[in-house]
């Protein structure tokens, strides 16, 4: 299985989305904030242009979870990705795109725009963080109905 | 190969250049308003079709012509499709991307804008089809680039 987080840069929501899936976060709806820092490809696309999809890890039972960025087409963005596939007749059975920007905010939307595009992470990352903890017991939840999707959990 | 028009609405650009390089409309000529409301999709396309690939014909070569409009996916989208390609295994030389958006005058713009997003069909639509008229040599410098450069240096990498 594949599993793709989208958000508005590939690097923020859908990073710790794909974290907590992965357990490499705490699912007890306290962020910690040192873990999300080592998260492969936090607020840092290590030079990848926006829109390529970062591989994070592969989860207990073997899918590959992976992040994209999307701007502010998270309608668009995975129906264009089926019907692409579709052109190559490829099975989407086992292909889940996720949308991790559903409880994004506008302060976290300015912290990933100071951040990313001016580069001013000593701003961007306060305000980033401050909007993902406020957020992090939503995406802990989000994973969790996915895990129930896919039948991880019961 | 399946060669992929894209722009904004995928209801003028990316419809012009694939039926440029299908020779449904003239290089040579300036195609009158008549010849571009006949090519398909051509200032049709509703919101709800973006995102979606349409099949416009296959070229003298034997390659699937493709048009979508991606909307403000815009510099996201050939890296998406790029990196999607890869992970399920599809090789680089069986597609192509190509953005229509640098052919595009703002005559186009205006006149896309009054006849796709405000609706007003019996306004844009002449104003885009002179907006594509004015931009012919646009599409004409692409689709040559694209059959004399990118396409035979993709075969020579199969």
């Amino acid at each position: 299985m594949k599993v793709f987080y989208y958000c508005h840069s590939g690097v923020h929501e859908s990073v710790v989305a794909a974290g907590i899936h992965l357990g490499l976060l705490p699912q007890n709806n306290k962020l910690n904030e040192r873990l999300v820092l080592e998260l492969p490809y936090f607020d840092d696309r290590q030079g990848w242009p926006a829109g390529t999809p970062f591989f994070i890890g592969e989860d207990e039972k073997g899918s590959q979870v992976y992040t994209l960025a999307v701007g502010n087409e998270r309608f668009l963005a995975p129906k264009s990705i089926r019907h692409f596939l579709q052109l190559f007749q490829l099975s989407q059975e086992d292909v889940y795109l996720v949308d991790a920007l559903k409880y994004t905010t506008a302060l976290l939307k300015w912290g990933a725009y100071l951040s990313l595009d001016l580069n001013m992470k000593f701003i961007g990352r306060p305000l980033i963080m401050t909007a993902i903890r406020k957020s992090y017991p939503n995406y802990v939840q989000q994973v969790e109905r996915l895990k129930v999707e896919l039948g991880y959990l019961n | 190969m399946k060669i992929i028009y894209n722009c904004f609405g995928g209801s003028h650009s990316s419809v012009t250049a694939a039926a440029m390089h299908l020779g449904q409309i003239s290089e040579s000529r300036i195609p009158t308003g008549e010849q571009l409301t006949q090519i398909p999709y051509f200032d049709t396309q509703l919101a709800e079709d973006h995102g979606e690939f349409k099949y416009m014909g296959d070229d003298n070569l034997g390659n699937q012509i493709y048009i979508v409009g991606r909307r403000n996916l815009g510099p996201m989208f050939e890296p998406m499709l790029h990196g999607i390609a890869k992970i399920f295994g599809i090789p680089s030389d069986d597609y192509l991307v190509i953005n229509t958006m640098p052919c595009v005058n703002w005559i186009m713009v205006v006149g896309g804008i009054l006849s796709r997003k405000l609706g007003v069909i019996s306004l844009g639509r002449p104003i885009v089809i002179y907006g594509t008229q004015q931009a012919h040599g646009n599409f004409v410098k692409l689709v040559n680039r694209i059959k004399t450069t990118v396409l035979p240096e993709k075969e020579k990498h199969q």
